[in-house]
């Protein structure tokens, strides 16, 4: 659907995005995460051909990056997106309609499904300056949808919205995805992209240096164990915590001290706490 | 035509710009100046009226144009509208050409509703005094003076855009195409008074005649004299020679904007 092949960018003789790599598979919801300035926002620039890569290629839908016939059923959303506060929202639907060839008697039904859809009914006809930030965000996102992209691009499509406002895109991405929709978007919420991504990818200073499905990281990433347990003949029950590695050694000294072993769960990190120990400890080594 | 969008978007964008009716506005205020000015200056008041009137006319139409075009790609790459544009399926073409024949749209309807304005306020003047004049020719002379000005107004948009794709600041944008406004208006007496003088080498007079041919020529598009001195007339090949002049020298000025932008990361 979309695959990043090798990019690299210098500016000003700094190297910002360091020969990055990953593919993104058809009906998937990517999350791209990673600190500030870390190169999120120039690979994104870097896929839509807004900016030309030093060297290695972007295809999407098989097709050159720069090919803009992939644009047709493509999605693209920037962070902080502004449009003239001198137009209304019909105005702009208007104009991403006429963009995509979309006849004019299919308008009205098409732009109050999609205005309904970011809760945003009865205000197409108002000037977009008299719009909340997050209602023209929310608007933006609606346009994106107007041409039934099969892929979405959003760079950060959460920030700046109340929760209401991210409830609203969250729950938009994943009826995309039910409908067998791809979506590849940047963030730096980590509780959405947890609860959101089938797959991330963190990019730390212009590098990909994590990659895999949300599931496996957080699996991947123990705090250490709970061990639930009682004296053989007792009714009172203990909690005893383990290390990751200290878990063998903890049953084996519950068992010659005559306890049961009622339950061992394992502790868990958030997504959020993984990531950020995670990217402290890769700035600290290099 | 993919670059229609771009330019009913554009087109709409500026008519509900404040500086569109705020011109418009500023426009009737040059009036009333015209009228005091021609109290005081010496000679037939109603042609110094119509000389002034027409004068800001032009300036307006121009000072339109230029804040048009450069700030508005200026507002479309630093506010990122040109992501939104771009994500699209539109080349940077599509958008350089679109932007343009928005702005040019938006100029026109200016200098349509300009001319209503000046036309009104001249035979509002004309008739305050007792001179006779022919409201009949003035209207349609000044209708040809405004259909020229369109023409500067448009041709000065295409340098705009230039400029607002060349450049990363928007004063220097705009510092540079008023510069270039006001060298070409002055081209043609620069040329005259560099030809006939006996003082300049004729490697200069080359030079400064290369220039006047290379260099936007903005006073050809001024013909107010015409307006205001019945007695002038104006070939219909002048008109046509105008008019070529324009389109070849805008196509190419649009051309160079469409090869810049192409270049240009965003």
């Amino acid at each position: 659907m979309l695959k990043v092949e090798s990019i690299s960018k210098k500016f000003k003789e700094k190297l910002v995005i360091k020969e990055v790599t990953f593919e993104i598979l058809e009906g998937e919801i990517f999350g791209f995460i990673g600190p500030n300035g870390a190169g999120k926002t120039t690979t994104i620039k870097i896929i839509m051909d807004f900016v030309k890569p030093d060297s290695g290629r972007v295809l999407i839908f098989g097709r050159p990056n720069t090919d803009i016939s992939v644009r047709r059923k493509l999605g693209f959303l920037p962070e902080r997106p502004y449009i003239y506060g001198s137009i209304t929202g019909k105005e702009y639907l208007d104009f991403c309609a006429d963009v995509f060839g979309v006849p004019y008697y299919e308008r009205r039904k098409l732009f109050s499904r999609l205005l309904e859809l970011v809760d945003l009914t009865g205000v197409e006809e108002q000037l977009i300056s008299s719009y909340s930030k997050g209602m023209v965000q929310r608007l933006l996102f609606a346009s994106t949808l107007i041409n039934d992209p099969d892929l979405l691009i959003l760079d950060e499509p959460m920030s700046g919205l109340d929760p209401v406002g991210r409830n609203i895109i969250a729950s938009v991405m994943k009826d995309l995805k039910e409908k067998g929709k791809t979506v590849f978007y940047s963030s730096h919420i980590i509780q959405d992209v947890e609860r959101l991504s089938d797959r991330v990818a963190v990019i730390v200073d212009g590098e990909i240096k994590l990659l895999d499905s949300v599931a496996n990281i957080v699996q991947n990433f123990l705090k250490g164990y709970q061990v639930t347990a009682r004296k053989v003949g007792s009714s009172n029950l203990e909690v005893f915590r383990a290390e990751p590695d200290e878990l063998w050694p903890l049953l084996e000294r519950l068992k010659t001290e005559g306890y049961e072993i009622i339950s061992v769960e394992p502790e868990r990190l958030s997504l959020e706490e993984i990531l950020v120990s995670y990217i402290q400890r890769k700035r600290r080594a290099g | 035509m993919n670059a229609i969008p771009v330019a009913k978007l554009t087109f709409k964008e500026l008519l509900k710009e404040k500086a569109f009716l705020g011109l418009l506005l500023f426009e009737v205020f040059l009036l009333f100046v015209s009228k005091l000015i021609s109290n005081v200056v010496a000679g037939d008041t109603v042609k110094v009226a119509m000389d002034f009137a027409l004068a800001f006319f032009f300036f307006t139409v121009a000072l339109f144009s230029i804040f048009a075009s450069v700030g508005s790609t200026f507002r479309d790459i630093s506010d990122k509208v040109v992501y939104l544009i771009l994500s699209k399926p539109l080349r940077r073409r599509d958008y350089v050409l679109g932007k343009f024949l928005g702005v040019a749209g938006a100029v026109a309807l200016f200098t349509f509703f300009s001319f209503f304005v000046v036309t009104a306020g001249i035979l509002t003047i004309s008739s305050l005094s007792n001179l006779y004049v022919p409201h009949v020719i003035v209207v349609e002379r000044v209708f040809l003076v405004s259909i020229l000005t369109c023409m500067m107004g448009i041709f000065l948009s295409a340098f705009g855009l230039l400029f607002a794709v060349l450049f990363t600041s928007q004063i220097l944008a705009l510092l540079s195409v008023l510069f270039l406004f006001f060298a070409g208006l002055e081209l043609s007496p620069v040329k005259e008074l560099v030809t006939s003088s006996k003082y300049v080498s004729p490697i200069n007079k080359v030079i400064v005649q290369l220039a006047y041919y290379l260099f936007p020529n903005f006073s050809l598009f001024d013909i107010k004299d015409y307006a205001v001195h019945l007695s002038l007339t104006v070939s219909p090949l002048y008109f046509l020679l105008v008019s070529v002049y324009f389109l070849i020298y805008t196509s190419a000025v649009l051309v160079v904007s469409t090869l810049l932008f192409e270049r240009r990361e965003l």
